[in-house]
């Protein structure tokens, strides 16, 4: 009996447990207050710490190559480039590209933002970082979680877990982050600029939309082949009206499930190993940088572009560029709407947000032509 | 050893390429929808003078 006893235990995973694991145990939980309690990103954050909890419960191989459950997931899902196109196809068929399409000078504003990341990935090379490593950093201040994953898994798969938790941490915290930073580079008057109503958008340029974008993102930056397809596949499934069926399975069921098959792969490769390092303490902090320093370039662009323009826009929607669709668009509109109450932002917004998605896989495909 | 080189071309090739391929997204983007409003207008015209 005691023999029996002896080998259960044995055979189990308890003996084989390290303080390592005990501290990726708590990370996960981290995970789950910051998702269930307090509602941030829950539909990444609870799926990533629960990948974190299980990789982390010794013998259980849910990642040994070519046997692991998760590890096919892994595999399959994101280091054969499957799960960030398909998330992104569902992305395009939930996105109004309406506010872009009414002011295409929007789309400068969404590249203004990107210079942050040119910053954070100079900051990480002069903190010790290589090539490869400082990219898949600076791509956090794009703020867009599939974008991140994909550049990384290409250029950086051990370091993957901490720069898409970072990522979606951060963009969770844009109503925190963003406001100082905008209070800090704008005038009260600056701040108080009205802009008029958006121009409507017919039909067919909505259509027509998806298609332009398509051929020259991909023309001029190949790499980016696989994720501006797909958005703006999705896009052009919404906005023809005449594929409801496909619109909904892009913007609904297809998602869904590639959301959790991504939050799981993502989380299960951040074994005790791996991310028990130094570096990933310095990863969190060149993200939370690459925010910062993204919304400041959004917002310093939108101040250049006032110099030339006849017709003012208000500088704060510059910060918008971040991608965080829609989180900081409506942190624009509430800056905005303190310092003017007849101040209506949020739809202005949202043309320098969505152009912040076009514009982040255009500097992840840079990234990838250069060191790819 | 980083090779410093390579660190700033990737850097400006990239602040100056995100701006400029966005940019010259914005240009075709205006022309097409100038383009398609035109038409529109004219389409929608004699539609008008009908009615």
């Amino acid at each position: 009996m005691f023999r029996i006893l002896e080998d259960l235990v044995l055979s189990s995973g308890l003996v084989n447990l390290t303080p390592g694991n005990l501290v990726m145990w708590l990370v996960a939980f981290t995970l789950f207050y910051l998702a269930i309690k307090k509602q941030y990103e829950p539909l990444l954050l609870l799926p990533i710490g629960f990948g974190i909890l299980i990789v982390n419960l010794p013998l259980t191989f849910l990642m040994e190559p070519e046997q692991g459950l998760v590890w096919f997931f892994y595999h399959y899902g994101i280091e054969k480039d499957i799960i960030p196109p398909l998330v992104f196809l569902g992305l395009g068929a939930m996105i109004d590209f309406g506010p872009l399409i009414a002011n295409p000078k929007t789309l400068l504003l969404g590249a203004g933002a990107q210079v942050g990341l040119y910053v954070t990935f100079f900051a990480a090379i002069l903190l010790g970082f290589d090539l490869k490593e400082a990219a898949s950093i600076g791509i956090i201040g794009g703020a867009d979680g599939p974008t991140t994953i994909y550049l990384g898994s290409k250029l950086a798969p051990h370091m993957l877990g901490a720069t898409a938790v970072s990522a979606y941490a951060y963009m969770a915290l844009v109503p925190i982050i963003q406001p100082p930073i905008m209070r800090l580079l704008t005038t009260e008057a600056e701040r108080k600029i009205e802009m008029g109503k958006i121009r409507p958008v017919s039909r067919l340029q909505k259509i027509v939309f998806p298609i332009i974008t398509a051929m020259i993102v991909m023309l001029l930056a190949p790499p980016s082949a696989p994720l501006i397809s797909m958005l703006m596949m999705g896009n052009l499934f919404k906005e023809s009206g005449v594929v409801e069926r496909l619109t909904n399975a892009s913007s609904n069921e297809l998602i869904n499930i590639v959301t959790i098959f991504q939050g799981l792969a993502v989380g299960a490769t951040m074994t005790a190993a791996v991310f028990l390092n130094p570096k990933v303490l310095l990863v969190f902090c060149l993200g939370l940088f690459a925010f910062c320093v993204s919304t400041a370039s959004g917002l310093l662009m939108a101040k250049f572009m006032n110099l030339f323009l006849k017709v003012k826009i208000n500088p704060l929607i510059g910060a918008a560029g971040v991608s965080a669709v829609p989180m900081a668009a409506r942190c624009v509109h509430k800056v905005g709407s303190e310092a003017n109450r007849r101040n209506y932002l949020l739809m202005h917004a949202m043309g320098p947000n969505v152009a912040g998605v076009i514009g982040t896989v255009v500097a992840a495909a840079i990234f990838l032509k250069n060191l790819g | 050893m980083t090779d410093w080189n390579k660190v700033i071309e990737v850097f400006g090739s990239g602040v100056l390429g995100v701006l400029l391929i966005m940019g010259f997204l914005m240009i075709l983007l205006q022309i097409s929808f100038k383009v398609i409003e035109y038409f529109e207008r004219c389409i929608e015209k004699p539609t008008s003078e009908k009615a």
